[in-house]
């Protein structure tokens, strides 16, 4: 009964109330049909920019959306902000490692692990985003875009093969697509900064 | 609202030591590097790898023993890196020809026996000058296998979807008691390479 009515909200939330979720969910399952699952692991910029960004962002979105549905087990989730947006953080830092990246496009276990890992993180961390801190939430950002950038950079100069599932070319390739995409995370990451922040000094003014 | 930080800090941790664990220590961050970690920093015993050569015989390491060898695995279909370490070999044997008459043996192993053919090999062998201290070889067993086999070697061998093969390019020096005395990286230049061969040898 209690199931038959937390899928009833889930369903409502998805095909009346809430757009975002319904895209989401369509493009994570899309991520998963085999021929486009193929392609977005034939190419190493394809899975740096969109298959493994897709599963953390697209988790976040369905999470914080449902935020708003009244269970218990999200509501505890949710005042865990802090950890969530730590474990998230651990989640991608590891994926990150070229092993990992390697073992994700040939190893079975583990393409199976890096979805899950980071379905999961992205998902938990957008049930607990309010709750997590102003400060921990920039310093990670902060963080994430210096390592972003650095990647970028690694991949476009060394002439070494990093991942060993990608050869040099695509691995240059991938470089220079992270150095075009971050001038747009970067302007993105400094609206958000400023909108919170503003809102934050409304807050304190309003107090 | 009083924040509970051990949760977070826990979470924290526990992600430092797998990425700790991982890593082996914050030092082996790609696969290549992993591998040769694993399988162990020199000396260590070779592993016994099975070989055919160009003349079609069965051969193992064992066949040199009493002599230095010096090994590099590649393939001959390989559209990069291979071709130009066998150029730098062919250099290579010119410098170290006093040695190949005496306490030195050259041998490089394809990894590709389903291409590489023990007449393809040969003609390769003869193309670089059919120096008869340095043999050319193809490992036996089925690709599943001789990857297998490699990576406790400390090599990655890595099918990508076009057919070629992503793999480690180190050069490695057998001592005459049949053990691996060093890996040598040649992408650190044809004098320093051959410098690093050089003092063990002599």
């Amino acid at each position: 009964m209690k199931l038959q009515s937390g899928f009833n909200n889930f369903f409502a939330m998805i095909m009346i109330k809430n757009p975002w979720v319904t895209f989401s969910l369509f493009f994570l399952l899309a991520t998963f049909i085999p021929n486009v699952h193929k392609l977005l692991n034939s190419e190493m910029y394809l899975k740096m920019l969109v298959q493994i960004p897709a599963y953390s962002i697209l988790s976040f979105i369905i999470g914080l959306k449902l935020r708003s549905l009244n269970n218990k087990v999200i509501l505890q989730i949710s005042k865990h902000g802090s950890s969530a947006l730590i474990f998230l953080f651990g989640s991608q830092t590891f994926w990150m490692i070229p092993r990992s990246l390697d073992l994700s496009v040939y190893n079975e276990a583990f393409a199976i692990l890096l979805p899950l890992n980071l379905i999961g993180a992205g998902f938990l961390f957008g049930i607990a985003f309010k709750s997590a801190p102003f400060v921990l939430k920039t310093a990670f950002s902060i963080y994430g875009l210096a390592m972003f950038l650095a990647m970028g950079i690694i991949y476009i100069n060394f002439n070494s093969l990093i991942c060993a599932v990608f050869s040099i070319e695509m691995q240059h390739l991938a470089g220079k697509y992270i150095l075009y995409v971050f001038p747009f995370v970067f302007v993105l990451f400094l609206y958000r900064l400023f909108y919170n922040m503003s809102k934050l000094t409304e807050e304190i003014i309003i107090q | 609202m009083k924040r509970s930080i051990l949760l977070p800090l826990t979470i924290f941790f526990v992600w430092i030591g797998v990425i700790l664990w991982w890593t082996g220590g914050f030092r082996h961050f790609t696969s290549y590097s992993y591998a040769m970690y694993r399988a162990g920093t020199p000396p260590r015993n070779m592993p016994d790898l099975k070989m055919v050569d160009y003349d079609q015989k069965n051969i193992d390491f064992n066949r040199w023993k009493g002599k230095y060898i010096l090994v590099d695995f590649m393939y001959l279909h390989c559209s990069s890196v291979c071709g130009i370490l066998r150029s730098r070999l062919y250099d290579y044997q010119k410098e170290l020809a006093p040695y190949l008459k005496k306490n030195l043996v050259m041998v490089s192993v394809s990894f590709d026996p389903q291409r590489d053919t023990t007449t393809i090999l040969k003609e390769t062998w003869r193309s670089l000058g059919a120096e008869p201290n340095w043999i050319f070889a193809s490992l036996k067993g089925t690709n599943e296998e001789i990857i297998n086999e490699m990576y406790k070697f400390g090599i990655v061998i890595i099918k990508t979807p076009e057919g070629d093969f992503n793999h480690t390019t180190m050069h490695y020096l057998i001592n005459p008691d049949g053990k691996l005395i060093k890996v040598i990286d040649p992408s650190s230049g044809k004098d320093k390479t051959l410098h690093e061969i050089t003092k063990w040898i002599q």
